[in-house]
């Protein structure tokens, strides 16, 4: 028995990773797809961040000055795609291969060979979504929302290398979201309860779940688009007795859901966070699961506060009105937690607590303007304004991304295993919360005024705050080359890290050494 | 691979193909509804003198 237990530490002496490209593309370590994971959306955050500063660029002055309308409508729509599904939910894929496994106690995830399927056909979703621009009649144009029939019948001939592109995303995030709910539901360390698990493994658990619910309905109004495009069926189309509305219900059916599968890992990032510096145990675990699983259970019954304006019913404009202002509730709970579980800590303000506390702080402020939203007669005024847009921004760019910057910073020594520099994180901190804040603080304002959001021009009354936006805007995309370069530089060497990293924190992932080990928790360790 | 985990896995299978086919059933629900509810605007497909 000995001797076969001593074979067995010697095979495993000797397999690292591993040499060359090929071990990442046969990869079947958690560590390594999570981090092609967040290298992918990171690239693909600057792509779209490339395709932002084009459309402030055009906006920084009225008139048409820098690209055709025509471009600028292909510019917005890419622009909302790629980030979506391109940066924002693989940058939490990634997060979630690095740090689930670790935090539950398991040795990787429960299918290794799937989570690289998962990944590697995400680059082709991507590379076929992102060659359209060189098309005939050029890439997408309907915005990331696609309704019908300005996405099936007025569309240009890429749509359908869209449809594609979007297909494979959704199997890509069905199996990543099948390998995270196997893990955390069937390779837990003994003893982890469901109520002992770190929170951004509850979120990720309610996030996989509401993934599995609704890529398969993005995939079926996109294959019905599909079907009317090429096959001659009348889906959306009311001269074949189809009904448009039917896409935008559809859409929003997924989209909703869509818009927490989001921000869920984010409110599981910002626990662990704020919790570390605080030096303190989080204020009301239980409540903050509850509160994650309310929101995930009313986000199927909100969808239709996106279409006030479609000519619904007052009774479904009541309950979708009341249904939406409810989830508000939930959420307050969960930033009262967090501003609790901060009250009377000894508060140290490191990159990931700033980026944390700024969550918080600009996530409830676009929280309460999604509340103003909710109130159907303001939303028939509100409707397709720059006020959305700042809305959707509040709570994507300085909530979603934020968190994963935050993440970032937090976790990147255990992933390197070195410090990142501190003054560079927090230089990249301000000029970022700076950055957001002009650039999206002042679309409020000429929201509220009138200016319709999707057109590239505007009336001469708006110029003075799109000019202060679009400053804003180049001052954010620019600082984010910055964060590369804090990255690139951790990962190249710096202060060596310890296990603990920070001094408060909590958890398995933080009993490895740094950097984590190719392979932890081959033997499970025990959870009291 | 431990049972409990095949289980999860075909459990998730069906779902997912159980949303797929709720995303096409949603088109003779929607209709249906808004027969119903008489709402939408939909037109009424008989000839005007079977009224």
């Amino acid at each position: 028995m000995s001797a076969v237990i001593e074979s067995h530490n010697h095979d495993d002496h000797h397999h690292g990773p591993a040499k060359g490209l090929t071990r990442w593309l046969y990869t079947t370590n958690h560590k390594d797809i999570g981090t092609l994971y967040l290298w992918f959306s990171f690239a693909m955050f600057l792509i779209g961040g490339a395709m932002a500063m084009v459309i402030r660029a055009e906006l920084f002055q009225p008139g048409m000055q820098i690209v055709e309308p025509e471009f600028y409508n292909q510019m917005l729509t890419l622009h909302g795609l790629i980030m979506v599904f391109g940066a924002v939910m693989p940058a939490f894929v990634g997060l979630a291969n690095w740090l689930v496994p670790m935090m539950v106690g398991a040795p990787d995830m429960a299918l290794p060979r799937m989570n690289n399927l998962s990944f590697w056909i995400l680059p082709f979703a991507f590379f076929v979504l992102l060659s359209s621009l060189f098309m005939e009649g050029g890439a997408p144009n309907f915005g990331w929302t696609f309704y019908a029939p300005l996405s099936t019948t007025y569309a240009p001939p890429s749509v359908t290398f869209f449809i594609f592109s979007v297909h494979i995303m959704g199997a890509s995030s069905i199996m990543g979201s099948i390998n995270v709910i196997v893990t955390i539901m069937n390779m837990r360390a003994p003893g982890m309860t469901l109520m002992k698990m770190p929170l951004f493994v509850w979120s990720w658990l309610i996030t996989a779940y509401l993934l599995i619910a609704v890529m398969p309905v993005l995939a079926g109004a996109v294959t019905m688009m599909l079907m009317d495009i090429h096959f001659g069926t009348s889906f959306f189309n009311a001269a074949g007795g189809g009904d448009p509305v039917l896409f935008q219900h559809i859409f929003w059916f997924f989209g909703h859901p869509e818009v927490y599968i989001m921000i869920l890992p984010a409110f599981g990032i910002a626990s662990h966070i704020i919790e570390t510096f605080s030096r303190k145990q989080l204020f009301g675990y239980a409540s903050m699961v509850w509160a994650m699983a309310s929101i995930a259970i009313l986000s199927f019954v909100v969808w239709a506060h996106h279409m006030f304006t479609v000519g619904l019913p007052l009774a479904a404009e009541l309950f979708f009105m009341w249904a939406t202002m409810l989830i508000a509730v939930p959420t307050g709970v969960k930033v009262f937690n967090w501003v609790t579980t901060m009250f009377k800590g000894s508060i140290t303000y490191e990159t990931p607590m700033l980026f944390a506390i700024a969550f918080v702080v600009l996530f409830t402020i676009g929280g309460f303007s999604g509340l103003m939203l909710a109130i159907t007669p303001a939303d028939f005024q509100y409707h397709d304004t720059y006020f959305v847009v700042a809305h959707f921004h509040y709570v994507l760019v300085p909530g979603s991304i934020f968190s994963i910057m935050a993440a970032v910073y937090y976790w990147i020594p255990k992933w390197t295993g070195n410090m990142y520099d501190e003054r560079l994180g927090k230089l990249h901190f301000w000029l970022s919360f700076i950055g957001v804040n002009v650039t999206f603080f002042p679309q409020h304002w000429i929201g509220l005024a009138g200016m319709p959001r999707r057109i590239p021009d505007y009336a001469l009354q708006f110029a003075d705050w799109n000019m202060i936006s679009s400053v804003g805007a180049f001052l954010f995309g620019a600082s984010q080359i910055l964060f590369l370069f804090i990255v690139v530089k951790t990962v190249m060497g710096g202060k060596k890290a310890t296990p603990e990293v920070w001094e408060g924190s909590r958890g398995l992932e933080w009993t490895v050494e740094s950097p984590a080990p190719y392979h932890t928790f081959t033997t499970p360790p025990k959870v009291n | 691979m431990n049972e409990g985990s095949k289980k999860t896995i075909k459990t998730l299978c069906f779902a997912v193909l159980g949303m797929f086919t709720f995303s096409f059933a949603l088109v003779p629900l929607y209709n249906v509804f808004c027969e119903v509810t008489g709402l939408n605007g939909k037109i009424e497909l008989t000839k005007s003198h079977q009224r």
